[in-house]
C-alpha cells in the first residue's frame, strides 16, 4: 500500500518577475516502510518536494495523496493536524526547541495529541530516548548535547509518535561523516524495527549507499533511479 | 495548551535578562504613572480645599449689585450693620459660622518703595478664624485681635515689599464716599499660606480700624460661611430660605464653586494637559512592550516554523506569545504597583519641593509650592490593567505576522 503518492506535481517559484520551476511533473509513489533517499544536486529540488510531501508547502500543480488523503485542497489547521498525526521531520540544523530538556523536546510532540495519558507519554519518550541510545541524557538541553545527540533527540521526537513517514532533509550534513553514518544507521535500524516510513535527501555519496531506494532529481525531475518501482 | 503555556513561561525564564529588563521598563513607567497622577489629584484637590480654607469659605452672601461687580472690590455696595446682624442670626440657626469681610483696593508702599496694589481685608479676626484658616498660617508676629491698629501680611508681600515684622506701611485707598486715604499701619503679623493667590494679594486689617479710618459704618462687603459639616449642604437651602423669609431679598448667595469658577474650569483644560502626561507614559511603556515583543517574535521565527511544522496550531502559538507577554506585563504591572504604593506612602506625607523652579510663576493649582501626593486606588487598578492589556495586545501583531510566513520559509530563517 503506497502510504504517500505523487501525481504530476509541479512546483513554480515566483522571484519577482522571474518564475522558477522547482518540481516538473513528478510521479511518485512509497510504500509502507520504505527507506528511500531523494539525492541530486544543489537546486535540484530535493527539499521542495519533501516539503510538498510533508504538508509544509503546496504543489502549484498535482495530487499529493497521504494515506488515501488528498491534501490539495486542506485548511492549514487541517494540516496541521495532518502533520502532527501522520509525519514526522528532522531537519538539517535540528531544531529543538531550546528551553526544553532531550526529554522534554519529545514528550511535547505527544503532548500536542490528546489520545494519551501523561503517564503513556512519560513511559514513551523514555523508551525512544532510550532507543536513540540517549539514557541518561534525557535532562540536558539541546545547547549541552553534541551536534550527533541532537539529531537523535530530533529522531527520538519524529518517531516517539509511530508516524505514518518521517521525513529528513539532509539529515546528516551538518555533522561529522562519522557521526553522520552512525545517525543513518540508527534511522535505518528504527525503520527496520518499527517499520516506519523514511524518505530522506542527501548530496553525500556515503549517505546514499544506507538507501534501500533512491530516487534521483535532476532540475525538478525524476531520473531513474535504484530499487523501487 | 497546557504545553504552551509552560512553553510560555519557560521562554520568560530562558530571557531572564530581556523579562527583567522590560518588567523593569514597565514597572517605571507604571510607577511614574501612579505617582504624577496621584500628585495631580493631589494638587486638585488640594487647590478645592483651599478655594474653601482661604477664598470663599463655603458660600458667601452679598448685595447683587457686588455680586456683579465682585471683581473690582466696591466698598458701596454693601450689606448694612442691621442686615449683618440678621445673617448672623440665620448663620447660628443653620449651624455655621459667618465672617464679614470688606475688601478695599489699596495701594501699599514702604519707606520710599513703590506702591503695590493689594486688596486689603477688614475682618472680625474671631469671627474671621471660624470659616477661614489664616490664623493657623501665621509664621512671625500675631494674628490680629479685635482691637489691633496693625496689619497682617503675607510671606509673598514681605518679600514684595521688603518690609518685616514691626515696620509701618502706607495704605492708600479709597472709602466708600470716594475719599482718599492714607493710613501708617505696623505689620503686627505675617502668614504664609498654601493658596498663592491669597498669598499674593491678600492683607488684612481688622473692622474695628477700618470703621474708625476708612468709613466702613457698620458694613461688610460681604459675609462668608464655612458650614458644620464641610459641604454646602443643608445649609446653603436653609440661608436662602432664610433670607427670603426675613425680607432680605437685596442680598444673594454664591457657593464656593461659583466663586472659584475661573479655577475650576482652567482645572478642567488642566486635566486635559495631565490627561496628555498620562498617555505619553502609556506610549513610553507601550513601546518598551513593542520592543520586546518583536525582538522575542523575530529571534525565534525558526522555532516558530519547527513548532508549525510539528503540528501546532498558528492559534496556539500566537496564544503562547500572548501568555509570554502576559507574564511580563503582569510581573512588570505588580512591581510598578508596589513601588507606585510605596512612592504614594512617602510621598503623601513627604512633598516634593518646586519651590525654586516655581518660584512666583502661576502654575494653576491653588497650592502651595510644595507638592504631595494622595492615594488614587482607581488610577492604581487603571495602571495595572493597562499594564497587561497593552502587553497582550502589542504582542499579539509581531506573533501573528510570524505564523503568516511560510513554514518553509520561517525554517530557513537565519
Ligand atoms: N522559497 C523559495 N523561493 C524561490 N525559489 C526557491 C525557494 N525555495 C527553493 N527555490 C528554488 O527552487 C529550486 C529548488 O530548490 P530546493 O531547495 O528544493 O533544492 P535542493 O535540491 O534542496 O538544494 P540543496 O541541496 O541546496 O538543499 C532552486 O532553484 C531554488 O532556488
Ligand atoms: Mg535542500
Amino acid at each position: 500500500m503506497a502510504i504517500i503518492k505523487c501525481k504530476n506535481v509541479f512546483k513554480d517559484y515566483k522571484v519577482g518577475h522571474i518564475v522558477v520551476h522547482a518540481l516538473k511533473d513528478i510521479n511518485v509513489e512509497f510504500k509502507k516502510g520504505e527507506f528511500s533517499a531523494i539525492v541530486g544536486p544543489s537546486g535540484s529540488g530535493k527539499s521542495t518536494l519533501l516539503n510538498i510531501i510533508g504538508c509544509l508547502d503546496k504543489a502549484t500543480k498535482g495530487e499529493v495523496i497521504l494515506n488515501d488523503i488528498p491534501i490539495k485542497d486542506q485548511d492549514k489547521n487541517v494540516l496541521a493536524d495532518i502533520r502532527r498525526d501522520h509525519l514526522g521531520f528532522v531537519f538539517q540544523t535540528f531544531n529543538l526547541i531550546p528551553v526544553l530538556t532531550a526529554f522534554e523536546n519529545v514528550n511535547f510532540v505527544l503532548s500536542l495529541k490528546k489520545d494519551s495519558s501523561a503517564e503513556e507519554n512519560r513511559k514513551k519518550t523514555l523508551k525512544i530516548l532510550e532507543e536513540v541510545g540517549l539514557k541518561g541524557l534525557e535532562n540536558r538541553r539541546p545547547l549541552d548535547l553534541s551536534g550527533g545527540q541532537q539529531q537523535r533527540v530530533a529522531i527520538a521526537r519524529a518517531l516517539v509518535k509511530e508516524p505514518a513517514l518521517v521525513l529528513a532533509d539532509e539529515p546528516t550534513a551538518n555533522l561529522d561523516s562519522h557521526t553522520g553514518s552512525e545517525i543513518m544507521q540508527l534511522m535505518k535500524d528504527l525503520n527496520k524495527k518499527k517499520s516506519i516510513t523514511f524518505i530522506f535527501s542527501t548530496h553525500d555519496k556515503m549517505v546514499m549507499e544506507h538507501a534501500r531506494r533512491i530516487i534521483n532529481l535532476r532540475d525538478g525531475m525524476i531520473k531513474n533511479g535504484k530499487g523501487g518501482k | 495548551m497546557r504545553n504552551i503555556i509552560i512553553l510560555a513561561f519557560k521562554n520568560l525564564a530562558r530571557h531572564k535578562k530581556r523579562t527583567i529588563i522590560t518588567s523593569v521598563a514597565i514597572s517605571f513607567g507604571i510607577m511614574l504613572l501612579i505617582w504624577i497622577h496621584g500628585m495631580l489629584k493631589w494638587a486638585d484637590n488640594e487647590s478645592q480645599r483651599n478655594l474653601k480654607r482661604y477664598e470663599f469659605g463655603n458660600f458667601t452672601i452679598s448685595t447683587k449689585a457686588y455680586k456683579e461687580d465682585r471683581d473690582s472690590f466696591p466698598v458701596d455696595m454693601v450689606i448694612n450693620g442691621s442686615e449683618i446682624q440678621k445673617i448672623f442670626r440665620i448663620a447660628e440657626k443653620t449651624g455655621s459660622y459667618a465672617s464679614p469681610r470688606t475688601g478695599f483696593k489699596s495701594m501699599m508702599s514702604y519707606k520710599r518703595g513703590f506702591g503695590l496694589p493689594y486688596i486689603v481685608f477688614a475682618i472680625d479676626p474671631e469671627k474671621d478664624a471660624q470659616v477661614f484658616n489664616i490664623k493657623e498660617k501665621i509664621m512671625d508676629g500675631q494674628y490680629l485681635d479685635k482691637n489691633s491698629e496693625g496689619i497682617l501680611i503675607s510671606a509673598h508681600c514681605r518679600k514684595e515689599l521688603g518690609a518685616g515684622l514691626g515696620d509701618y506701611l502706607v495704605m492708600e485707598t479709597r472709602t466708600k464716599y470716594d475719599t482718599f486715604q492714607a493710613l501708617t499701619i505696623k505689620v503686627v503679623g505675617i502668614y504664609d499660606c498654601p493658596d498663592p493667590v491669597v498669598n499674593r494679594n491678600h492683607l488684612f486689617i481688622t473692622r474695628n480700624m477700618a470703621e474708625k479710618n476708612l468709613q466702613l459704618e457698620g458694613t461688610a462687603a460681604e459675609i462668608a460661611f464655612r458650614t458644620k459639616n464641610g459641604n454646602n449642604e443643608p445649609a446653603l437651602s436653609l440661608v436662602k430660605e432664610s433670607l427670603s423669609s426675613a425680607g432680605l431679598t437685596g442680598l444673594t448667595t454664591e457657593t464656593w464653586q461659583e466663586l472659584g469658577s475661573d479655577y475650576l474650569t482652567l482645572s478642567q483644560t488642566k486635566k486635559g494637559g495631565s490627561t496628555m502626561i498620562i498617555f505619553f507614559i502609556f506610549i513610553i511603556v507601550a513601546v518598551g512592550i513593542i520592543n520586546t515583543m518583536l525582538m522575542a517574535v523575530f529571534e525565534r521565527i525558526r522555532e516558530i516554523g519547527m513548532l508549525r511544522a510539528l503540528g501546532v496550531r498558528d492559534r496556539d502559538i500566537v496564544s503562547s506569545f500572548i501568555v509570554e507577554a502576559a507574564g511580563i506585563g503582569i510581573l512588570g504591572s505588580l512591581i510598578g504597583l508596589i513601588l507606585g504604593i510605596g512612592v504614594s506612602a512617602y510621598s503623601v506625607y513627604h512633598g516634593l519641593d518646586f519651590t525654586s523652579s516655581f518660584k512666583d510663576m502661576d502654575y494653576g493649582y491653588r497650592t502651595g509650592t510644595i507638592f504631595y501626593n494622595e492615594w488614587n486606588p482607581e488610577m492604581m487598578a487603571m495602571a495595572v490593567i493597562f499594564g497587561i492589556l497593552c502587553s497582550v495586545l502589542v504582542s499579539i501583531i509581531p506573533a501573528r505576522k510570524a505564523v503568516k510566513m511560510e513554514i518553509t520559509d520561517s525554517i530557513r530563517y537565519i
